[in-house]
Order: C-alpha cells, then structure tokens, then sequence
C-alpha cells in the first residue's frame, strides 16, 4: 500500500480531534502501487509489495529446507530436526491419514503447499510485511488451479475416463430416472463448486483477519487523545488489535492446513475410485 | 452386531448406541471425503436449482416465484443425495464389517 493511499482512504490525517469520521478501511489497503514494472515480448509484468512478499516466501521455504537438509544426518539436530517434524507432520498427519500408504507420493506436493501458504498466511502478522500474500485472490486462485489440474488428470489416469468420471457423476444406489436431476448436481459439486471454495475458502479468511487488524489498528490510532474516551477507546481497540494478532497466527496456521487437507482429500478420490 | 476382537484390528473402536463397531483408517478415510462432498453437495443444489428456477421464472414471466420452488427443490435433491450416498456408505461398511467376522 503507498503511503498516498493511505492518506487518501483517510487513513493517516484523520483524527477523532480533526472533526472526521472513522476512516474504516476497505478493499483499497489491499491495492499496491508498482515498484517496478517492464515488459518481456508484450507480457507486462507489475511488481509490487505482494510480488515481493511471495517471492520472499519462496525463497525462505527454498532457503530454510535447503539449509536443514544439506548434511542430514541420522540423529537428527537443530534444522533439521525442525524440518523433519514438518516432513512428518504432513506424512503421517495429512498424507497417510487421508490418501493411505500410497500417498507418500504426493508428500512432496503436500508439504511445498503447505508451508508456502502458511508462510504467505503469515506475512500478514510479520512486521513490515504485514500483508498475507493469500488476501491478494489471484493467488489462493492460482494455488487452487494447480491442484486441480492435478487431481482430475490423476483420476483420469488411474481410473480412466469413464471411471473417474462415471463414479464421480454417477452416484450408486440411486434409481436411473434420478440421474437426470442429480447428475448435473454431482457435476457442479465436484468439478466447479469444490475448487472454487477451496481458493475462496483461503482467500476470505486472509482477507477478514488482515481487515479486522486493519480496522482495530487504525481505530487505535484514531481515537488516541488526551480524554477519558480518546484513552479508553484507544486502549480498548490497540488490545483488541494485539488479541486479533494471536487469534490471526492460529488462522493462517488452521487454514493452510485445511487447505493441504483437501488437497489430499481431492487426490485421495482421484486414487481410490469411490463405490 | 457383537463385539470383535480389537486385537485383530490396527485401530480402536468406538461405541456407537449398545453396540461396538471398529473403524479401519480406510473408513476414516472415506467419512473424511464424504463429509467435505456433502457440504459442497448442498452449495450446488441450492446454486443449480435456485439459478434454474430464477431463469425459468424470467422466461416465463413471474416475479421470482420459482426461484423459491427452485431453492427448496434443490436443497431437497442435495439432501436426497446426501442421505443416498450415506446410506450406501453404511452398506458398504456392513458389508466390510461381515467380512471382517468371518
């Protein structure tokens, strides 16, 4: 967010004593000016605070795993006893929960996701970050396309074609003359409607906490003045500001794991045909 | 149904109503699946048969009267579907557990 947005939406010269309303943030505190934009063959390219935020977030993950795992010894010490847990976190608590013994795969897959959008999720919280680079809806979108194009071809593999889809549109133990109404249903359920609310899922709750900590932050700042309801209001919303902090790290935690879990949900239906 | 021997099976088992059951973490795995299709079986429902009812509506010239109709036959279908699958769900675990005795 430039500073000139900020000052725009109301944000920085508003003040209880300068006579103006609350200036309640909105969507534009997730609007980024450019800090560098060029153009490779007619593809523009716009970099900005949320580019940055993500590209840091992969290069941490990148970085940290890369620095755990470069001697891995077999007691295991330090970095990599951290990273290990994280490994074994998502082996033992997602894959081999959800998808079985032969999902140990799909750990590699399970585990980049989860630890890139939980480290997004918490850029929100993070000083000077401070914006959850899953609040941007291109991004959940763009995490929730590639995990659709893996599970359907995957079915399409393991299954074949008339399988997966049969078993997905067809559901057993109804009478034929049913499938007329159920089978669009089915279709809209499992192939529109389940992407589509695992990237919505994500984004809206990244959106509401970064929001909600906005809102409690600028109320802060707003009613600070020297009177009994400048003090208390202050106080009261800056606590409430820090308890939303906490609540909010146990968000993007709850849902970069959800987000994994169907993940493995959707390739575990794609593996093990339903019937 | 009387109750198994745990020892044979890898996992606990719980009691349900009089009678004990075991759950294998393959049926674990299949409650999990089912439980998050039917919470996007009963979007779907509601958004097909409430969007067909609201087009139907335009076409033929009410307010927004089947649109109501659409929503309720939707939900209807979406929870046929889910008490449907369910069921066959339970049946398959029937079948699973009676092989599991013998």
């Amino acid at each position: 967010m430039s500073l000139n947005n900020v000052v725009a939406s109301g944000g920085l010269d508003c003040h209880l004593n300068s006579g103006c309303g609350f200036p309640a943030p909105g969507a534009e505190i997730f609007l980024f000016d450019d800090v560098a934009s060029f153009t490779i063959a007619n593809l523009e390219f716009h970099i900005s605070k949320v580019t940055i935020v993500l590209f840091l977030c992969v290069f941490l993950i990148l970085g940290f795993f890369i620095y755990a795992f470069r001697k891995p010894k077999l007691v295991p010490r330090g970095a990599q006893n951290v990273g290990e847990m994280g490994y074994l976190f998502i082996r033992d608590g997602i894959s081999r929960d959800i998808i079985g013994k032969d999902g140990d795969k799909f750990v590699p897959f399970l585990f980049s996701f989860f630890f890139l959008v939980w480290l997004s999720n918490f850029m929100g919280i993070l000083p000077f970050a401070q914006i959850p680079a899953t609040s941007i809806f291109a991004i959940p979108v763009a995490f929730a396309v590639i995990v659709y194009i893996t599970w359907v071809p995957l079915g399409v593999y393991k299954q074949g074609f008339g399988g997966f889809f049969g078993g997905m549109l067809f559901p057993p133990g109804v009478p034929k003359p049913m499938y007329v109404l159920l089978t669009p249903l089915e279709f809209l359920s499992n192939l529109i409607v389940r992407p589509a609310t695992h990237a919505i899922r994500l984004f809206a709750n990244m959106f509401a906490g970064h929001l909600l900590i906005a809102t409690f932050s600028i109320a802060a700042f707003y009613l600070l003045s020297a009177s009994v309801i400048g003090i208390i209001g202050s106080a009261a919303s800056f606590t409430v500001a820090v308890a939303l902090t906490g609540f909010e790290a146990l968000i993007q935690f709850l849902q970069a794991y959800i987000f994994t879990l169907l993940t493995a949900v959707y390739i575990s239906g794609a593996l093990h045909a339903e019937h | 149904m009387s109750a198994p021997e745990t020892a044979r099976h890898r996992s606990g088992w719980y009691r349900s109503g009089a009678r004990r059951r075991t759950v294998s973490m393959d049926d674990a795995r299949r409650m999990s699946n089912s439980a998050w299709a039917n919470s996007s079986r009963l979007m779907s429902g509601l958004i097909l048969y409430t969007g067909l009812g609201w087009l139907v509506s335009r076409w033929v010239g009410h307010q927004a009267l089947l649109m109501a109709v659409g929503a309720m036959v939707g939900l209807g279908l979406s929870y046929y579907l889910m008490f449907v699958s369910l069921a066959h769900e339970a049946r398959q675990d029937e079948k699973r557990q009676g092989e599991d005795r013998t």
